[in-house]
């Protein structure tokens, strides 16, 4: 099934600059390796050997997926994921 | 809340010049004295997105441009400057004879610092944190969720998300408005703790979320009861 995925500006340059993707998988775990899969290094930036980083939220529909069941947080059909890191201010650009 | 009249600023920059501008401005809505502390200089590639500052302010201390700024503002308000970082040593003596600590510091380690030593004062923390099209504003009462319940530490091994760190001057503009605004509804009474304002520019779009206390929070949970230099010199504290 497939979920929207609302990317950071700090990953889009794993998207092409796409602002938000689709994904497939029924839940938050496949819809990383799907997103793996079609935007390589993606994996990476939101997981390390212990799960999801600790400076990175992922919000299945606005609630924080680990108060629901963590990477196993089940999807269904239309469903949006938000991910939002831990970011600074910074120089200038 | 009672007597929420003293601010602390900490940094005068993107976020801080907004913050900085509104509640010096904002008359009668109960700042009647604001702190600020910052360490740089002002210089030309900060123009774009520190609106205190002017070309003619190229080479001057911030601190000393923003107090002139807010006092030409709102010749009745009280300001205090502080030159310096802030820094374990010095973050609860400074918080403690204000009432709220407004946050708009350039790196993640004093984000964190501000989190926790807002926490141990008993005060309210209003943060935000922007990177190039986007960014998010928090804010945190001493009995809701905090800084660390939504990014749990300091990233410490992925060094290139500061690095790559730069920011479009309207986006700061709007989240130290969103800052500022969260300050003037906790001045008004009302308490907004645990909501998180996310802001993309580039979509067009304001979401607005809540970040609930999490059980496992170090902060919330109390194990944090000091300010060690070692909790907050991380990659990105330069």
């Amino acid at each position: 099934m497939a979920v929207t995925v609302r990317i950071p500006t700090p990953l889009r340059t794993l998207t092409g600059g796409a602002d938000e993707v689709s994904a497939d998988g029924g839940t938050v775990a496949q819809v990383i390796e799907n997103l793996e899969t079609n935007h390589p290094g993606m994996k990476d930036r939101l997981c390390d050997d212990k799960g999801v980083r600790r400076f990175v939220n992922i919000y299945a529909n606005d609630e924080d997926i680990r108060f629901l069941d963590n990477l196993e947080t089940a999807l269904k059909e239309g469903d949006t994921l938000s991910i939002v890191p831990a970011i600074a201010g910074g120089a200038s650009r | 809340m009672s007597a929420a009249h003293r601010v602390l600023v900490v940094g005068a920059g993107g976020l801080g010049s907004p913050v900085l501008r509104l509640l010096a401005a904002a008359g009668g809505s109960g700042v009647d004295h604001i702190t600020v502390i910052d360490d740089d200089m002002v210089d030309e590639s900060n123009l774009h997105r520190q609106t205190l500052y002017s070309s003619g302010d190229v080479g001057r201390s911030k601190i000393d441009r923003a107090a002139g700024v807010l006092r030409d503002l709102s010749p009745g308000l009280s300001v205090q400057t502080v030159e310096g970082r802030f820094v374990p040593d010095t973050a609860t003596d400074l918080l403690s004879d204000h009432t709220l600590v407004v946050e708009g510091a350039d790196n993640l380690a004093t984000k964190f610092l501000v989190a926790d030593a807002a926490r141990l004062s008993g005060v309210p923390a209003v943060q935000a944190g922007a990177v190039r099209w986007a960014g998010w504003a928090l804010c945190a009462l001493p009995d809701s969720a905090c800084l660390r319940c939504l990014f749990e530490d300091i990233p410490r091994d992925r060094i290139e998300t500061c690095a790559e760190a730069g920011v479009v001057g309207p986006v700061v503009g709007v989240l130290g408005g969103l800052e500022a605004a969260l300050v003037l509804r906790l001045l008004r009474g009302e308490r907004p703790g645990g909501e998180l304002w996310h802001y993309d520019a580039l979509k067009g779009a304001l979401r607005k979320t809540f970040v609930r206390r999490r059980s496992d929070c170090p902060l919330c949970a109390g194990e944090i009861q000091d300010l060690r230099m070692e909790r907050y010199t991380a990659a990105c504290a330069a």
